[in-house]
């Protein structure tokens, strides 16, 4: 029966064959239009660790001032005290721990002729590479000795290899960052974040090219890209008072993430988070009530998408999308009312010949899966060539912001997953027989006698 | 127009078909209004005239990078060193031929890199007005091409090297522009009055006419002071005024020369037209998407009323026939038809005109999106209805070819 049904649609698809196109194509405009949008916000949303994010923690404490929170309605600010992040590294053992912050550095390339020139930068420690797991195409992070004895080390991206040395084998090179010399003791593949997780200033940025160590930030003179002070500074931060504003005033700038092996272990740290601030309410800092946070990848991911005024943009052109997906859709009724109305006569012919109504009605529903299906396909299609368009788009948008800073890309962005595919079709499907719904049972709720003499 | 209650009746019939194009007419109105808003502060960003003659203007920085072998002194000397490093740097920019002026400052007009500044009027003000902050040389006003509508400029004395970031021992006076004038001192009287930046305490010597601040899409992008002084910095900056030159060619003449002068130090030449389009170019990314997909929505919505309307016209081929047989025209029966798509169309308009306040609530928090007003929705109204009329304009035409002894058919 169903075979038979299944047949009845094709041919059905077939005779009204331009208006069938024409349901197809209003689908698949809809579609293509509406996934490369929400491509883009799966990817803010995705975990890049969905299994050792669990076990990695960002650490913030609110040290803000007494008279308002960092941001409302009671955020603690997303970053540390050089202070803070200093104490907690040498009072606790967690398994591993790093802090971080982004500057902009600049390389001299050590060639005649050549220009220096800005890259992005992770000042950090040696934490993060067995935190985070990069993988290296040569040589490995720095040690822990390397950075108690602020050794001048430096771990470079394959481009920035590349660029530099014409190779990504560079281990043992050197380079001229503002003005120092490092040695290169790795070398990553490239490393393609989405959303840049541990940084999440800005969701979209790219992963570094340039990881130096955090202690060398003053001999470097690395300026954090963010930081904000809870009170005011006795001074306008210049060259010269860098290194004291950054080391005696409340100026928060370190993004301080630390392991924790099991639910157990970080339990008792974050018993120890507050005692610590407890102890130092005791020497007049802190002035707010505790408001310690401790967010493993997946919850510190969801807690700074929530103030994203990136997320929140993204959101709103989602429901834009998808309201044109909507009229796309009522569209798709129309053409559907005008097509089934075609072929009143044949099923009025079938009818009399003893169909039941119910049949009739399969048979539609058939036929309209059978085009959403072709809809959702054919939106792939066009989804995928918006979502190369859009990155062209916003791509050199961002090169352009960028120039003069040499930054990997954020290709991840712009890609369609398994995930993304199978959202498409099933928008299709659910929106295609939602439209289809209404105009199949019109068509076969027509008597078979009128429409006999209509023909 | 007698017509109406006829019409009426028989949208009541299709009410299911009827209420699908209201629908779509009023979706189609509020996503329209919406992205006009969202996209309306971006352009009038680029089009706006910002007050300098922004095409012969090019915008210089470099940063002195100390390297091993090529060190700039430290302490007092370091001021010194600067000083005669950018007065040299000046020099051969001046030198290049189309350069007519050049002035040292702190950063670029809408570049989204340069300091903001709280003023006030008292030091413990509760209000203040976030302005940008420039610092320029006697030469900046000249080289900017600024109108000063009172007051005076800066004279040579009264710009002083600092190595301070923020010029704080200099001359206490500014020239601000006349909107943060008028901010500050609505009753018209800035000129020789005294204002408060933190803890400086500034005279206004004189106002110019615009002076655009840090960003294009900023609210107070119109409020910006000027204060004398050159920053003998590692980070210097510079604009030049050009003549017809072409402007490619100093672009390339002046990084040839600065780096020149001193390989190893980071210089950035561009015209400041490229600097506003570069500030601008995620705003206008997004408004070429959205513009896209309204120019696709517009399309299925004529493609929506067409179809609304040729299935009304196939269903009702024998009551047309009836019609002209008892004495309609095809005027009447075309008037027929397009009265009843504009009734639809109407009816949607109303709808959607709701829809758009509601769909503005989410824009604006989203997007940052302008609060939609009635200037807004009566262009959209306008051409929502032209595109519904003209969409049915082709199935009632064939409507009206309806030969009139389809009465006698039989159903």
């Amino acid at each position: 029966m169903f075979g038979f049904l299944l047949s009845s649609a094709l041919r059905s698809i077939w005779r009204t064959s331009i208006l069938s196109l024409l349901a197809v194509a209003t689908i698949a405009v809809g579609i293509g239009v509406a996934i490369p949008m929400m491509t883009v916000y799966h990817h803010m949303n995705e975990n890049p660790m969905p299994e050792k994010g669990q076990r990695l923690f960002r650490v913030n404490l609110d040290n803000w001032n007494a008279e308002r929170p960092f941001r409302e309605p009671n955020d603690p600010p997303p970053v540390l005290t050089l202070q803070d992040a200093r104490n907690l590294a040498n009072a606790t053992e967690p398994a591993a721990r790093a802090g971080m912050y982004a500057a902009q550095a600049t390389i001299n390339p050590d060639k005649p002729g050549s220009r220096p020139f800005k890259v992005s930068t992770r000042v950090t420690e040696s934490g993060f590479f067995s935190m985070f797991e990069p993988r290296f195409i040569a040589g490995g992070g720095w040690d822990v000795r390397a950075d108690s004895a602020k050794e001048a080390v430096t771990v470079i991206g394959a481009a920035l290899s590349q660029r530099l040395f014409g190779t990504t084998d560079s281990v043992g090179s050197q380079l001229i960052v503002n003005g120092r010399r490092l040695t290169v003791v790795g070398v990553l593949e490239p490393w393609q974040l989405t959303p840049m997780f541990y940084d999440m200033q800005d969701p979209f940025a790219a992963v570094e090219d340039l990881f130096v160590p955090l202690g060398l930030m003053f001999e470097l003179d690395l300026v954090p890209d963010f930081w904000r002070s809870p009170f005011e500074l006795p001074a306008p931060l210049s060259h010269a008072n860098f290194e004291s504003l950054f080391t005696t005033t409340d100026i928060v700038f370190v993004q301080y993430w630390v392991e924790l092996p099991d639910a157990s272990v970080a339990a008792s740290y974050r018993g120890w988070l507050d005692r610590y601030v407890g102890e130092q309410k005791a020497l007049g800092r802190f002035p707010r009530e505790l408001n310690n946070r401790l967010d493993d990848v997946g919850e510190w991911i969801e807690y700074t998408m929530k103030d994203s005024s990136d997320a929140g943009g993204v959101v709103a052109l989602i429901v834009v999308m998808l309201l044109f997906y909507a009229v796309c859709l009522f569209n798709t009724v129309n053409l559907l009312l005008t097509k089934f109305l075609r072929s009143q006569g044949r099923t009025s012919v079938v009818r009399a010949l003893g169909a039941a109504q119910g049949d009739m009605f399969v048979q539609y529903l058939i036929e309209v899966c059978i085009l959403a299906l072709l809809g959702g396909l054919a939106g792939i299609g066009l989804a995928l060539f918006g979502l190369d368009a859009a990155r062209n788009l916003f791509e050199h948008g961002s090169a352009l912001a960028a120039s003069g800073v040499a930054t990997g890309g954020t290709a991840g962005f712009w890609e369609m997953d398994m995930s993304i595919a199978f959202t498409s079709v099933a928008l299709a499907l659910i929106g295609g027989c939602a439209a289809g719904i209404y105009p199949a049972w019109k068509a076969c709720s027509v008597s078979p006698a009128s429409g006999l003499k209509s023909i | 127009m007698n017509e109406f209650p006829v019409i009426l009746r028989a949208l009541q019939r299709n009410r299911a078909a009827a209420l699908l194009t209201i629908f779509q007419v009023a979706l189609t109105l509020a996503v329209l209004v919406n992205v006009f808003a969202s996209s309306d502060g971006y352009r009038a960003a680029v089009s706006q005239p910002m007050g300098i003659a922004e095409s012969g203007l090019v915008a210089v920085s470099s940063e002195w990078i100390d390297v091993d072998g090529n060190r700039a002194p430290e302490g007092d000397a370091a001021n010194a060193f600067h000083k005669d490093r950018i007065q040299r740097d000046m020099e051969l920019l001046r030198r290049i031929p189309g350069v007519q002026h050049i002035s040292a400052t702190n950063g670029f007009p809408l570049s989204d890199d340069v300091p903001v500044r709280q003023l006030r009027i008292k030091r413990d003000d509760e209000t203040s007005f976030a302005s940008t902050f420039y610092i320029g040389d006697a030469e900046y006003a000249r080289t900017l091409g600024l109108e000063l509508m009172s007051g005076r400029d800066f004279s040579a004395e009264e710009v002083q090297w600092s190595s301070d970031p923020n010029i704080a021992e200099g001359t206490p006076i500014t020239i601000v522009s006349e909107a943060l004038a008028d901010k500050l001192f609505p009753k018209g009287d800035a000129l020789n009055r005294q204002v408060y930046a933190g803890d400086r305490l500034l005279t206004i010597v004189g106002i110019v006419n615009r002076l655009p601040g840090l960003h294009p899409l900023w609210s107070n992008v119109e409020m910006s002071f000027v204060v004398p002084g050159v920053r003998a910095q590692p980070v210097s900056r510079y604009l030049l005024r050009a003549d017809g030159a072409s402007l490619s060619d100093i672009v390339s003449a002046a990084e040839s020369l600065l780096y020149g002068a001193h390989p190893q130090s980071l210089v950035t030449v561009e015209t400041q037209a490229d600097i506003k389009t570069r500030t601008l170019s995620m705003a206008m990314s997004t408004v070429t998407v959205l513009g896209f997909v309204s120019t696709l929505l517009l399309i299925v919505t004529a493609l929506g009323c067409y179809g609304q309307t040729t299935f009304t016209v196939t269903k009702r081929t024998r009551e047309i026939g009836i019609r002209r047989a008892i004495g309609a025209t095809k005027g009447q029966v075309i008037a027929y038809f397009l009265t009843e798509n504009w009734l639809m169309t109407t009816a949607g308009i109303v709808v959607g005109v709701f829809l758009t306040y509601v769909l503005n609530v989410v824009l604006v928090q989203g997007l940052g999106a302008a609060k939609v007003t009635l200037a807004m929705i009566a262009p959209g109204v306008l051409f929502l209805w032209g595109v519904g009329l003209l969409s049915a304009l082709l199935p009632a035409l064939r409507a009206s070819f309806v030969p009139p002894a389809m009465a006698t058919r039989t159903a």
